[in-house]
């Protein structure tokens, strides 16, 4: 079979059932005011988003690369752009860009220039240690984790907390080969 | 409904025909009408059977279209973690690194398309020699799945397989797809 040429964001974003932007922003609210008033403290609710992101992340996945035919990356480079501008205008209609890469190209940034999960949003002063999108974190660490890269990823900058873009550093920690774990001699 | 119209009432023959459930009546588009004659003439299938294996060989799903040779759950399982540890194996012996696979087993009985995702679950359909387009239904069956199984919550990853809406929807596509074939 003719490999199929992978969809752009545009596309599978224009072709995908979607939701009110409205409903998907006040539910995500609605989600860290419950989980604030459960768990009460900060740092709590920063781990349960994150987790609840990973899970999200290990099934979203697959949805991801049964419609947008993208097919194994080079290398981290490459993933990373993928995330940016395929990934996040497929689920959530915004592109974001990659920049600040290290050496190795293993560490890079990607900047958030419009997040339509804080549309209405104002931390208020006794909740600044939050990171409210910490779900989108979690859900990039998730998804890596299912293509076999270990990643640890962690906000730079949160418009939330005075900055002007949301910047999120997604650092590769190790590749886990996929061969199995094959030793003839023993 | 007390009465059916002329083209209903085919339809539901046709229907009745393929042995699907009734309450998919109302969701097989009109096309699958223009080719009943031809298929009613048909009596073999094109697809045998349908395997999804998760990353570490367990039969997460098996659903059986053909009449012949039909096999128990245990005779599946086998076959699933066979093809698991072939599958792996055939990635071995590959004289060229980055090699993803057997994708296509032919014997004089029937074909074996496999499919692999890039997350390790692998969708694999038993059918007759020749037939063709079976990988883009198993790409299509990889998509029903992230519809209908990873996105149902209480669906747990790696587990068996046991929702209806998946079940319903996958019928009908390989219905569909059989007709499509037929009709060619």
């Amino acid at each position: 079979m003719a490999p199929v040429a992978p969809r752009s964001g545009d596309a599978i974003f224009a072709n995908i059932e979607r939701v009110n932007a409205e409903l998907f922003t006040l539910t995500y609210g609605a989600i860290v005011r419950q989980l604030l008033t459960d768990l009460e403290e900060v740092e709590e609710v920063n781990k349960q988003l994150d987790q609840m992101g990973y899970n999200i992340g290990i099934r979203l996945i697959d949805e991801f690369l049964a419609k947008s035919n993208v097919s194994r990356c080079v290398d981290f480079r490459e993933t990373a752009d993928v995330i940016a501008k395929v990934g996040f205008k497929m689920f959530l209609g915004v592109t974001a860009s990659v920049t600040n890469w290290d050496a190795e190209g293993t560490c890079c940034s990607i900047v958030l220039e419009d997040n339509p999960l804080v549309d209405f949003v104002e931390l208020p002063d006794n909740y600044q240690g939050l990171y409210y999108c910490n779900i989108l974190s979690g859900v990039i660490r998730g998804a890596l984790d299912m293509v076999s890269m270990k990643a640890e990823v962690t906000w730079l900058r949160d418009a939330l907390r005075g900055d002007d873009v949301f910047e999120l550093q997604v650092k590769l920690l190790k590749q886990v080969p996929e061969e199995y774990p094959y030793k003839d001699d023993e | 409904m007390v009465s059916f119209n002329s083209s209903e009432f085919a339809k539901f023959k046709i229907i009745k025909s393929f042995n699907i459930e009734a309450a998919t009546v109302i969701q097989v588009p009109r096309w699958v009408f223009r080719f009943s004659k031809r298929l009613l003439g048909f009596g073999m299938a094109a697809i045998y059977s349908l395997y999804i294996i998760n990353k570490s060989g367990g039969l997460i799903y098996y659903k059986d279209y053909g009449s012949a040779g039909r096999m128990d759950t245990n005779d599946t399982l086998r076959v699933a973690s066979l093809w698991h540890s072939m599958h792996a194996i055939s990635q071995q012996l590959s004289p060229v690194s980055g090699c993803s696979g057997i994708e296509l087993l032919q014997a004089d009985t029937f074909d074996l398309h496999c499919f692999q995702s890039l997350t390790g679950t692998k969708f694999f359909a038993v059918c007759e020699p020749g037939t063709q387009q079976i990988e883009s239904l198993l790409k299509f069956v990889y998509e029903l799945y992230t519809d209908y199984v990873l996105k149902n919550p209480f669906y747990e990853i790696e587990m068996p397989i046991r929702c209806e809406l998946f079940d319903i929807i996958l019928t009908q596509s390989v219905q569909k797809d059989r007709v499509a074939l037929l009709g060619q």
